[in-house]
């Protein structure tokens, strides 16, 4: 089964990728100055010990208190119901108006279609935290709210080159699909289009969406700082801030999992929808012949 | 065809902006950080963008802020170069070896972190440590690059490593090997010197860009940005944000006659430092417009 | 001729080079019918535009279609339809007249069929083009009737694989009955023996020939290979670059004589060349692009060393129209004598 072999590995390089963030940013953080002394309090007299505690505390859901005496994977949990929707919206967000610009209305709008996407372009170069800001200052959005959280939303969707990752790499896979013989065999006899271009569109997707996860966490914590929102940036940036160690890393281990997971996630997909992957060539046309 | 010239034009004019700017900035001899004349004055010959809420020249910080990201910016390119094209070529051109399978984790693993959450917490960590923050906060700049340059590894080491990889199965490597080339010659000149020169330098610009948009971002924090009071034009922004809400007051006129609008804009730039919102914003867009610009066009140069 | 099934009328298909933006004419006021029934091979050199006439005439283009002029008729069931656009660069093809009308062939057949679909999806999803009211069970029995009838072994378990799971003569197969499921009139096959080892060229040679007999087809071969043509073909349509320069019956195209044009006696002997070992006649390099204002085929011709000085002339200063020449043979060449 290749495809369970490739999955095995995926994962297992999943967890090695989680475990060795675990180790480099605890690292890290230990060798700041006082870190150690306020570890060996709670009973982790050395790295090693504080690393052990640290993964039976990820599977036991209790990470332990942060210098703040708050219980850190309430905090995280708190951060985290604030952030990932933020993330998810945006990501929904950018890829449904991409799809929608590159697939529904492609070249159809002529001049006025390419005059929009240039507009869509020139805004999405505007980092994040300055479309937070002018959203801020020009906009006046205020410090809560569904209208905050709108306008985060479509931030996000927009900053940091997102919205034109996502235009530039829909429309290169569109375009490139659209010319394989298969498609215009499909238009020729008639059959539906459609379902061939949505099952081959649905890995690029998934892949420009995973390989966004990243900026995306970014674009989070400035825009969080930015705005004010509680979540998972803000509380990271003051455990920065304060060097606050179990905070800290049980964050960067959070969001580094979800840009881990994000990747394997594209690969569960790939051995959904693709045969290639799935089965074995050799095993079966012996079956045939 | 067009639209490839047009990029390659425009990315050209605003570098070369950038670069002008730069070298403007060594010749000019007003500290930056002192106050000169009264604050949130208008435009004036005396002050070509009038001057912040503290009475400094704006024109000026906006000069001097290209320090903040030119010579740190070049430095996080050149780490990134050192690093990602000794790696990508060999992960490319020897895709079998066990060292690949290992680098390989490594970029995997270092692509997982998100580039400004390995910039904040490693900066705080280097802030904490240090016993004078104030003393190393020049080196601060330096560390943001590095720390960028990391974090662009991974992207400049996998791209580089699947066209290599795609060259080392061509026919054309396959008969260089077959004329007695050694390896070391086919990968240097055949391979990355001939084809990969293009992508190197498109991800070079994508990584400057990148380290403008992150200096730009921890600037406007504040925290682990551009110390003040040295200018970026991230905190720039940050410094005028009480004055910007007055300009928004102040450009919103009771009526929308045009000469009332008029007199908004007039006021909100005279009075309420429009410029100071305007100029770095403008800056920050037009810069890393151009360098994508310049990305895209060696994107296209080569199939 | 029989019932005519298809008449092309000065058709003419501009591409827009990717390098430079220019427009390039690729197919030259291509006039042609098909009879209701023939088998027709349309032959000449790489670069020809034998596959864009076809593709445009299909409307088979890529993603920024050339522009089109002149005017094609297709006669169906139910009557007679304009093909051909009404603007120049508007899409309108074939499948306007009735959806799965015409069939194509494509060149590479794994190109042509969707890798993440079973072979028997894609059966199935022609058959319903051409029986809309037929129940799943029913489109996947019929499914099987077309992939036996392709000469698949065991069509019930071919129908459970992927493409990639398929040899290339298999999938040249499979590739026929997904263009025949939809129960078509008209038959394009694209070299359809391209890359196919020589035993299972002649069995997809044969199997067209049996299809194209059993349904009462049309069949029109783009091809390379003189074999097909003589094994095959009624008639054959020569193009030079974007032109028609003749269109005769088999028989006259392989009969030596002076009727013919001298691009087709230059082809057979190149080809007769290479099946004796001899070595291949000398020719001049094709001139690029289209000639302007004078046979296409004047550099390269080698009646310009024997023909009449008049005549010689009109070569160099005229393009040669396709002029009768007996029964159902055409010729574009001033020099053809009866």
């Amino acid at each position: 089964m290749p495809a369970l072999r490739l999955l095995g590995r995926r994962a297992l390089s999943f967890a090695l990728v989680v475990f060795v963030s675990s180790v480099v940013f605890g690292g890290l953080l230990w060798t700041v100055p006082g870190a150690a002394e306020k570890a060996a309090e709670t009973g982790n007299a050395s790295f090693l010990d504080w690393l052990v505690s640290f993964w039976r505390g990820v599977f036991t859901g209790d990470l332990g208190r942060s210098y703040r005496g708050v219980p850190v994977h309430e905090m995280v949990w708190r951060g985290a119901l604030r952030s990932l929707p933020l993330i998810a919206m945006a990501l929904i967000l950018s890829l449904g108006s991409g799809a929608v610009l590159v697939l529904a209305i492609g070249d159809r709008l002529g001049r006025l279609g390419r005059v929009l996407r240039g507009a869509l372009h020139a805004l999405s170069l505007c980092p994040v935290f300055l479309l937070g800001y002018l959203a801020l200052v020009l906009f006046a959005v205020p410090p809560e709210g569904p209208r905050q959280s709108f306008a985060a939303v479509v931030i996000l969707a927009m900053g940091d080159g997102m919205l034109s990752d996502v235009l530039l790499g829909l429309d290169s896979e569109y375009r490139r699909l659209r010319e394989r013989d298969f498609i215009q065999s499909a238009r020729l006899r008639g059959t539906s289009v459609w379902k061939h271009v949505l099952a081959h569109m649905a890995l690029p997707v998934a892949q420009i969406a995973a390989s966004r996860t990243a900026w995306l966490i970014g674009g989070v914590l400035v825009l969080e700082m930015v705005l004010g929102i509680q979540g998972l940036g803000l509380i990271g940036y003051r455990a920065a801030d304060t060097a606050d160690l179990p905070l800290l890393v049980a964050i960067t281990v959070f969001v580094t999992a979800l840009v881990a997971g994000a990747s394997l996630g594209v690969d569960v997909l790939r051995v959904l929808v693709d045969p290639r992957v799935r089965k074995d060539r050799r095993d079966l046309s012996r079956g045939v012949a | 065809m067009r639209l490839r010239s047009l990029s390659a034009v425009l990315g050209a004019i605003v570098v070369s902006i950038l670069v002008g700017v730069r070298l403007l900035a060594l010749f000019v001899h007003v500290d930056p950080a002192e106050p000169t004349d009264a604050p949130l004055l208008g435009p004036s010959s005396a002050h070509l963008l009038g001057t912040d809420q503290l009475g400094r020249d704006l024109l000026v910080r906006m000069i001097e802020s290209t320090e903040a990201f030119a010579v740190p910016g070049l430095f996080a390119v050149l780490v990134a170069l050192l690093v990602g094209v000794p790696l990508g070529a060999a992960i490319g051109f020897w895709p079998r070896a066990k060292a690949t399978a290992v680098a390989r984790l490594g970029l995997t693993i270092v692509g997982a972190w998100p580039r400004l959450v390995l910039v904040v917490v490693v900066v705080a960590i280097f802030m904490v440590s240090v016993s004078d923050p104030a003393e190393w906060a020049g080196l601060r700049l330096y560390v943001l690059a590095l720390l960028v340059a990391i974090s662009f590894v991974p992207q400049l080491a996998q791209e580089l490593s699947e066209r290599v990889l795609t060259f080392q199965r061509a026919q054309f490597v396959e008969a260089a090997r077959a004329h007695g080339l050694p390896d070391h010659r086919i990968l240097f000149v055949h391979i990355l010197w001939a084809n990969c020169r293009e992508l190197v330098l498109r991800q070079c610009c994508l990584l400057f860009a990148s380290f403008l948009l992150v200096e730009t971002s921890l600037s406007y924090l504040g925290d682990y940005g551009v110390p003040p009071p040295r200018p970026s034009w991230g905190n720039i922004l940050s410094d005028v944000r009480s004055q910007v809400i007055h300009v928004r007051s102040l450009a919103r006129p009771d009526s929308w006659a045009p000469w009332d609008i008029a007199l908004g804009l007039e006021r909100a730039i005279n009075e309420g430092a429009a410029l100071a919102l305007l100029a770095p914003t403008l800056a920050i867009v037009v810069s890393i417009g151009g360098l994508l610009a310049l990305a895209r066009h060696f994107a296209e140069t080569r199939g | 001729m029989s019932t005519p099934l298809l008449r092309v009328e000065n058709l003419s298909v501009g591409v827009t080079d990717p390098l430079d933006g220019q427009e390039v004419v690729v197919v030259d006021d291509v006039s042609f019918s098909l009879g209701r029934g023939e088998v027709v091979a349309l032959v000449g050199e790489s670069g020809s535009g034998k596959t864009v006439l076809m593709r445009s005439l299909l409307g088979i283009t890529s993603a920024k279609p050339g522009v089109m002029q002149g005017r094609a008729t297709a006669w169906t069931e139910e009557g007679e339809a304009a093909l051909a656009p009404r603007r120049p660069g508007r899409r309108r093809s074939l499948t306007t007249v009735r959806p799965g009308w015409a069939g194509y062939v494509f060149q590479h057949p794994l190109e042509a069929l969707d890798p993440y679909q079973t072979v028997g999806r894609q059966v199935a999803d022609s058959v319903r083009v051409a029986r809309p009211r037929a129940s799943t069970a029913e489109r996947r029995e019929r499914a099987e009737h077309w992939l036996a009838q392709v000469a698949l072994p065991n069509p019930r378990a071919v129908a459970e694989l992927h493409p990639h799971e398929l040899s290339g003569g298999m999938a040249q197969r499979v590739a026929v009955a997904v263009a025949l499921a939809t129960e078509p009139r008209f038959l394009v096959a694209d070299e359809p023996t391209t890359g196919l080892d020589w035993s299972v060229r002649r069995e997809v040679l044969d199997l067209l020939a049996r299809l194209q007999d059993e349904q009462g087809l049309t069949l029109l071969l783009i091809t390379h290979d003189f074999a097909v043509v003589r094994h095959m073909a009624d008639r054959v349509l020569v193009l030079y670059q974007g032109r028609l320069v003749e269109d005769g019956p088999r028989s006259a195209f392989f009969e030596p004589g002076p009727g013919e044009h001298p691009y087709s006696r230059e082809l057979q002997a190149r080809v007769l060349a290479l099946e004796e070992g001899r070595p291949p006649p000398p020719s001049l390099r094709a001139p690029s692009g289209p000639a302007g204002a004078s046979c296409p085929y004047v550099k390269r011709c080698a009646r310009m060393a024997v023909g009449r000085e008049h005549d010689q002339e009109r070569c160099y200063s005229e393009v040669p129209p396709l002029v009768p020449f007996g029964d159902g043979h055409r010729v574009a060449c001033f020099l053809s004598r009866r």
